[in-house]
């Protein structure tokens, strides 16, 4: 047998066994990862997973249950299982699922890819991390280096009893630099590009062999041991800009989750928390100011977030959330959209096949504005710029959040005059993006991956991403955590 | 369950089939069932059942890992050939130590309930109809889990150790949510009976800290006395293991014990251990890599004592393995995850009674690190923080944002709970109990929008 028996021999063991909607995903995910710490190999792992999820509706009630065994007595026994999963739901229940309307799909998709990073030999991947770490260990005062890569390929085969077929093959590519500086008192870190083991694209290896990790690693190991003898950033209301992965983790946090329809409706409030994006405050909250303008995109290249369709079958699509500062737009499914009026914008994933899919953010990305970045820096009397990210923490309905950066520069009278550490910014959401008052153009712009976003229970972690280039906010609270 | 001869049976064909002249097998898995409600219904509902084959291949100094869910018959080879090619191609890892021998274990108590891995969806559907029940008797909406599972370590290595233990494990958690609060409650256990037999009780907790968490006020950031529940508490006895207790971050100066041991870093009153014997935090009596778990005191009567190492840390501190290894591809080193704080002799009631002005938390959220070395966390409060005035709660108060160096926090904890409470996570389990600090740093608040 092939998957796709598998497949239907799933879907055709739920609907004969009374399920009214069934959809199964065959995956098989291959991962590799290398990790060199201070001049030796830490780790090269290379991990295979395989397996069906079976996800149903009986009596208007939800079952999933997987098998990682692809034989047809195991295949049945999950959909069974899912079924029975479903029957004890439906118990209580208090309304039935429906699911809004889609067409069926028969498709094949592939994230483009260049170079297979598969196919590239592991000799080639070590020289280039050795090297990297050798040129970070030649700076006089670093402590720790750590250099990175993390690979992924996921083959997915969707089908649905609506008569849905469709194949995907995502393949994603990442790498990053790490080097820590320690003193008695203290400890300072600099990564490249993006902190938490750097910056990840659906690509093939042509994405890392252009981020130039040998040329960036003695700068960045400098930064680290010069951060210790900086000046420690001081607790006073400044401006602020954001670049980098820590904007990214910015509309990660406090617009990316706050958008998912899912906790929203309450769905996640037992863990991850609410929302205050309420259905009430759609097409009317101002989040933010004129400037911002914030989308919900699964369709463009490159993105972590990038795919065909979702574990629904929902293709991918470009949405916006927030439209010149107004509130438009959530993240939802076949089974919420129609709490907002709408049909899902195709936001369903499930980490591997052992997972029911959640609604997840795609590619939220703030669109780039018409401010260049010098401009935005020699209009700046007092500010503080931060880019790469160290801490993050934000309440249960994304309202009060704070925030850490690696490092960040001090802005005097539009000219950045030196180096702070420790830089932290705290503020309150809506406040905090109706302050916003430059985003930097077009030519600053990157699509960040975050490949680390949990939600759920059972926890699941998404690979997914956010495209920036600068932004400018007023009046910010920096300086926080630090202060006694 | 895979039971032990079955373990045995598939870690020796991957030790028997390796060339490589170390080889170190480790195979884990269960199953885990999961019932999830939100709005007063169930919302989501699996199963989940997966075992993984870990090989680890060495070649002089040259080590390659490969893992896989499938590994019957020729896949088993493939996974071990994988490992081997891996090792083959890479570079030597200079630190590199050869795999420990055969060793004997502590005898645990018992922590494997047919009970628990026998509890139905139906059954779990019943435990959730009652949890419902009560709180729409009080007007308020039930969101949580009810869980129930098993699971299986097994290691073997070239060396002729071999290693198996097994467990299960029940959860729930609710949050009973009201029109302006929340309130939460939590139980985990290795008996699904401890549960469900006082199913009332754990969800009345959750009630009644709702219905009081109403029409919060305002207080402003600042200096306060605070009450932390069990629940708070435990979040930061998890942040102390990962930021200062394990031998990398130790032996690599990022701890806050680097460096420091037998110094005085906390209170008199605090001593906190590691101790996978201990019934309260019931854990595996060995680690990832075979040796036996032993139980550390990391600070006692606020003195640092002592660090958990795995094999390579415990070379470089010049000292034995405390079996506190991770499997080998966590890059974080060796982490205790049994973790205890003493009790004293206090309650939260009396904590509350004792205190003029104070706040009184139950619970945090979002909590994270700031500053790694410091061990500076930040955090918000959540479902249920109250206003504390002349030993009486007096109102319910706003989320808060605070910013505190623990070991700071820990010099001053004012009292002690006289009993524990029990948590089991992902990874960790921790039992502790409530603590009254003072001058506790709230440096924001929440608002509405």
């Amino acid at each position: 047998m092939i998957e796709k028996d598998f497949a239907n021999l799933a879907i055709d063991t739920a609907t004969r066994l009374g399920a009214s909607y069934a959809d199964a995903r065959v995956i098989r995910l291959r991962k590799e990862t290398i990790e060199i710490r201070n001049g030796e190999v830490f780790a090269i792992t290379n991990n295979l997973e395989v397996g069906i999820g079976v996800r149903v509706i009986v009596d208007g009630a939800w079952g999933f249950a997987g098998n990682p065994d692809l034989r047809p007595d195991k295949v049945e026994i999950a959909a069974k299982r899912a079924v029975e999963i479903a029957r004890a739901s439906a118990m209580l229940s208090h309304k039935q699922v429906i699911l809004s309307p889609l067409q069926k799909v028969e498709a094949v998709w592939n994230s483009p890819l260049i170079i297979d990073p598969f196919k590239v030999s592991l000799e080639e991947k070590l020289k280039l991390l050795f090297a990297t770490d050798k040129e970070m260990r030649s700076i006089k005062g670093i402590t720790i280096t750590e250099s990175t890569m993390d690979l992924w390929d996921e083959w997915q085969l969707f089908m649905n009893t609506e008569g849905s077929c469709i194949e995907q093959r995502i393949v994603q590519s990442g790498a990053g630099i790490s080097a820590t500086a320690v003193s008695p008192d203290e400890l300072q870190v600099r990564t490249f590009p993006s902190s938490f083991r750097g910056d990840y694209k659906s690509a093939g290896y042509e994405f890392i062999n252009n981020m130039k990790l040998v040329e960036n690693a003695a700068k960045t190991a400098e930064e680290a041991v010069a951060l210790l003898k900086a000046k420690q950033c001081p607790a006073d209301v400044k401006t602020l800009i954001l670049g980098g992965s820590q904007l990214a983790l910015q509309v990660h946090e406090s617009c990316g989750h706050p958008v998912e329809l899912d906790r929203v409706l309450g769905m996640e409030a037992n863990y991850a928390g609410t929302s205050f994006m309420t259905i009430d405050k759609l097409n009317k909250l101002q989040y933010g100011s004129p400037i911002v303008n914030i989308i919900a995109d699964g369709t463009c290249p490159g993105g972590l977030g990038t795919f065909g369709y979702d574990d629904e079958g929902v293709p991918a699509q470009k949405d916006y959330i927030i439209k010149e500062g107004r509130f438009v737009g959530y993240l939802t499914s076949r089974e919420t959209a129609g709490e907002v009026g709408r049909t899902s914008n195709g936001t369903m994933r499930a980490e591997g096949w052992n997972n029911l899919p959640i609604i997840r953010m795609t590619n939220i990305n703030l669109l780039p504005g018409d401010t260049d970045y010098a401009e935005m820096v020699e209009t700046t009397d007092d500010g503080i710029l931060m880019t790469n990210n160290r801490s993050w923490s934000i309440d249960d309905k994304r309202i009060n959040f704070q925030f850490g950066a690696e490092i960040g520069w001090e802005i005097k009278n539009g000219k950045i005059t030196g180096m702070v550490k420790n830089p932290t910014y705290t503020g309150i959401t809506p406040e905090f993006w109706n302050s916003c008052n430059a985003i930097a153009n077009e030519k600053y712009y990157n699509i960040w991956g975050t490949p680390n976003c949990g939600k759920g229970q059972p926890p699941q972690t998404a690979r997914v991403a956010h495209g920036v280039s600068y932004a400018r906010f007023s009046n910010v609270k920096v300086g926080v955590g630090y202060a006694g | 369950m895979l039971d032990k001869n079955l373990a045995y049976k598939i870690l020796k064909e991957a030790i028997d089939y390796s060339p490589a002249n170390e080889t170190e097998v480790i195979l884990q898995g269960g199953k885990d069932a999961l019932t999830r409600f939100a709005n007063n219904h169930i919302h989501q509902n699996v199963m989940q059942k997966d075992y993984s084959l870990m090989v680890r291949a060495v070649f002089g100094k040259r080590t390659g890992i490969a893992s896989c869910n499938i590994f019957e018959g020729s896949k088993l080879r493939e996974l071990v050939d994988t490992a081997c090619e891996i090792a083959r191609h890479s570079e030597e890892d200079h630190e590199w130590i050869e795999v420990p021998s055969p060793a004997t274990y502590q005898e645990f108590p018992q922590g494997y309930f047919d009970a628990t891995i026998d509890f139905s969806p139906q059954d779990r559907e019943k435990s959730v109809e009652t949890i419902v029940k009560l709180c729409k008797e009080k007007n308020l909406i039930a969101a949580g889990t009810f869980s129930n599972g098993d699971s299986m370590l097994s290691i073997m290595n070239s060396k002729g150790l071999f290693a198996y233990h097994k467990f299960t494990g029940a959860h729930f958690t609710l949050t009973a949510i009201s029109d302006t609060g929340s309130g939460c409650s939590e139980y985990h256990s290795k008996r699904v009976e401890k549960i469900t037999d006082k199913i009332e009780d754990l969800t009345k907790i959750a009630i009644d800290k709702a219905i009081l968490n109403k029409n919060p006020i305002s207080l402003p950031p600042g200096e306060y006395t605070v009450i932390l529940e069990e629940c708070a508490v435990k979040e930061y006895i998890m942040f102390l293991s990962y930021l200062g207790f394990g031998g990398l971050t130790f032996n690599e100066g990022r701890s806050f014990m680097s460096d420091k041991i037998g110094e005085k870093l906390m209170g008199d009153n605090i001593t906190i251990s590691d101790d996978a014997g201990n019934i309260e935090v019931l854990g595996l009596p060995f680690d990832f890599e075979g040796n036996p778990r032993k139980k550390v005191v990391f600070i006692e009567n606020g003195i640092a004592k002592g660090i958990a190492h795995d094999r390579k840390t415990s070379i470089k501190a010049k000292c034995e393995s405390t079996g506190h290894g991770l499997p080998p591809s966590a890059s974080c080193g060796p982490i205790p995850i049994n973790l205890i704080l003493n009790t004293g002799n206090s309650s939260v009631e009396d904590m509350v009674k004792s205190t003029k002005k104070g706040i009184l938390v139950t619970r945090f959220w979002y909590d994270n690190v700031v500053d790694e070395k410091k061990a500076i966390i930040t955090g918000m409060t959540r479902d249920g923080t109250f206003l504390i005035e002349n030993g009486q709660i007096v109102n319910a108060v706003r989320n808060m944002r605070y910013n505190e160096a623990l070991p700071d926090l820990f010099k001053r904890v004012v009292a002690i709970g006289k009993d524990r409470k029990s948590f089991s996570g992902e990874f960790m389990k921790i039992a502790v109990p409530a603590i009254k600090v003072d001058n506790f740093h709230f440096t924001g608040v929440s608002a509405d929008v």
